[in-house]
């Protein structure tokens, strides 16, 4: 195989495993959730922080 | 008070052909991310980020000069290399991905997953990214130069030897 029906080969290869992971692409959301940043893992993860600030304040002593 | 209601009318118009862009870029942003940091949630909060920090520039009047494809991705490439400095989450650098991976990543084990698993590993992390770019995205030397921050020759070095590295491991195409 020459290297120019390698390239083509990798090519059709890369784009066919792409598009096997197609099906776990999520949707795009809604711009307006976006902006909002519903359920994005930052605000996850804020809340992740805030519920430890709390269980460390209402620790029972 | 009266003058609201164009402004808004003004800005409903430029979302709406923003959002056209967004949803027609999204997969392809959201699986650019996902080859690099490989993990669902990290790749769709970072894809998003892009999406709002993209659109904050396009509202400003700064939106893409050339195809809006490869701006989304430099502004996504930008965040995660921006994200690993600071985060004390793993975030992979698109330059040393190749060394780290989290295998919390629920696709992980997909065979799908494991093929570009096993092209990454026979590539420097530059030719695996040049080779992405231009056989899965499509871009040009001179985007991917743009993206990488490398000239237009420095992206076809780098593409031909990958292909090179890539002719010793036939399996990949197997």
């Amino acid at each position: 195989m020459d290297t120019g029906d390698f390239e083509r080969e990798l090519r059709n290869r890369m784009k066919a495993r792409a598009a096997e992971l197609d099906g776990s692409t999520p949707p795009a959301p809604r711009l307006t959730t976006l902006l909002v940043g519903v359920d994005r893992p930052r605000n996850r993860d804020r809340k992740g922080r805030f519920g430890l600030a709390f269980a460390l304040v209402a620790w029972p002593r | 008070m009266g003058e609201a209601a164009p402004v808004s009318t003004r800005e409903l118009t430029l979302n709406a052909g923003f959002e056209e862009l967004y949803v027609d870029a999204w997969p392809r942003l959201y699986r650019y991310v996902w080859l690099f940091v490989r993990n669902h949630e990290d790749a769709e909060d970072v894809a998003a980020e892009a999406v709002r920090r993209a659109l904050g520039a396009w509202q400003r009047g700064r939106g893409p000069r050339g195809d809006p494809m490869a701006w989304l991705f430099l502004i996504a490439r930008r965040l995660v290399i921006d994200r690993h400095r600071r985060s004390p989450i793993r975030w992979l650098p698109l330059s040393s991905v190749d060394r780290t991976f989290d295998g919390s990543n629920s696709l992980g084990d997909s065979e799908a997953a494991v093929w570009f698993d096993q092209l990454r590993s026979n590539l420097s992390p530059r030719q695996h990214e040049a080779l992405l770019l231009r056989y899965l995205f499509d871009l040009s030397d001179e985007q991917i130069g743009h993206l990488m921050g490398l000239s237009a020759a420095g992206v076809r070095t780098n593409l031909s030897r990958a292909v090179a590295a890539l002719r010793a491991h036939p399996e990949v195409l197997s």
